[in-house]
């Protein structure tokens, strides 16, 4: 049975391309698919293609290569990078705005006739091992992490008018909110309320919550940076584990154990479907692949692992 | 849009390439099976191109309005782009995009 722990191992010997997270502002003709990544599994009538995930914010060809993946595969069920806990209506919701991957995979796998599931960790379950194993700090430093990563794009949360406090009360109550959320559940309260923000408003809640935490990142982060390189999306979401802080290492495990939810999901719809697509960020199949494997081999026998671009032409 | 000097012109044809049987649109320029594609025009359906060579897909674009396909004559060596039809195999195109 793959371990959290073998995973985050693996962490540290896995390449992370960085240039592949790519948050687009606009298409252009430079834009690059990701087929060397892109892996597809096969065993005993069994198949899973596991896209190597590109983070876009409008239509780019990567939608053409999640499409293109759909239409080879002919998929019973594509697995996205979302909470486990997030409802088939939840995703429904948001799938008429068509910006990012998962949007635009949620229409693909409708217009295909797959059935679409989340395969990431709910927010409860991404908290379980810090509540278990962490101290208070990285506690914290966990609470930041979960925050940027649901709900923010950051940048565009910290320009220069995002620094009055118009409502103090209301972002004292809702970052409490949040924190009781965190250790008692998670029940969508504070997710609608801060949707419902203005903009000004959510940079200014981020705010107040790097206030109250500048103990957690002192110590988790480490001297040297500051509070905004800290939090700029790639530090913190990132899981550089050859990083030498604290706050590195916490990234990875929770990294790992977000892979392990990943590939859990795989194999049990592996089990239930003849085909399966997954779509995730390309660090996730980077991490994933060699776990893949020896799962699938376990359950279903040989397993033949090729990149989509060795395939070549013609496969369709 | 047509454009000013663009002469429209509805052909049905063999592609040299793959032997794909090609129902022309009157903006059909290229094969949508292999993407080949063959130098006859100098200007957009002029047919006026003495030169006849194949013309091999070697690299594609994206923009807002779509895909372009960029190809270069086997035999005198021009490049040209062309703009991709709905009915182009994606995946050919997709493959000729920069990949990582």
């Amino acid at each position: 049975m793959v371990t959290v722990n073998s995973i985050y191992k693996q962490s540290f010997e896995s390449s992370w391309v960085k240039s592949l997270r790519i948050y687009r502002d606009k298409g252009d003709a430079d834009v690059k698919i990701p087929q060397n990544e892109t892996t597809i599994f096969r065993s005993k009538g069994k198949q899973l293609v596991f896209i190597a995930g590109l983070h876009i914010n409008e239509r780019t060809p990567f939608v053409d290569f999640i499409e293109t993946v759909i239409k080879y595969a002919k998929p019973q069920a594509v697995l996205l990078e979302q909470p486990s806990n997030l409802s088939k209506e939840s995703l429904e919701r948001n799938k008429n705005s068509r910006k990012s991957e998962v949007q635009y995979a949620i229409l693909l796998a409708e217009k295909h006739g797959a059935e679409i599931k989340p395969m990431d960790l709910s927010l409860k379950e991404e908290f379980t091992p810090y509540l278990r194993h962490a101290d208070k700090d990285a506690i914290k430093a966990g609470i930041l992490i979960s925050l940027m990563r649901h709900y923010t794009g950051l940048k565009k949360y910290y320009g220069k008018e995002l620094s009055t406090f118009k409502d103090q009360d209301f972002y004292d109550q809702a970052i409490m909110e949040f924190i009781r959320n965190i250790f008692m559940g998670w029940n969508g309260n504070f997710k609608k309320a801060f949707v419902d923000l203005s903009e000004n408003y959510k940079g200014s809640l981020l705010d107040r919550v790097k206030k109250i935490d500048q103990e957690a990142i002192k110590k988790y982060i480490g001297p040297g940076l500051t509070f905004e390189s800290a939090v700029d999306i790639q530090n913190i979401q990132a899981p550089y584990p050859w990083g030498k802080y604290e706050l590195n290492k916490i990234v990875s495990w929770h990294n790992a154990w977000r892979n392990k939810s990943m590939i859990d999901t795989c194999i049990k719809n592996l089990k239930k479907h003849r085909s399966v697509v997954a779509l995730a960020g390309s660090g996730h199949i980077q991490e994933c692949r060699d776990f893949i494997t020896t799962e699938m081999k376990k359950e279903f026998g040989s397993v033949e692992v090729r990149r989509w671009k060795e395939l070549g032409s013609g496969k369709m | 849009m047509e454009g000013a000097r663009f002469r429209k012109n509805v052909e049905d044809f063999l592609c040299e390439h793959c032997g794909a049987d090609v129902k022309g649109n009157g903006f059909t320029d290229h094969c949508p099976k292999c993407l080949w594609s063959k130098h006859v025009d100098i200007m957009p359906g002029d047919r006026l191109s003495d030169c006849r060579g194949m013309m091999k897909p070697v690299g594609a674009e994206y923009d807002r309005k779509g895909y372009s396909i960029l190809y270069r004559c086997m035999k005198c060596g021009m490049e040209k782009r062309m703009r991709a039809a709905e009915n182009d195999d994606m995946e050919l195109i997709l493959s000729l995009l920069q990949t990582v």
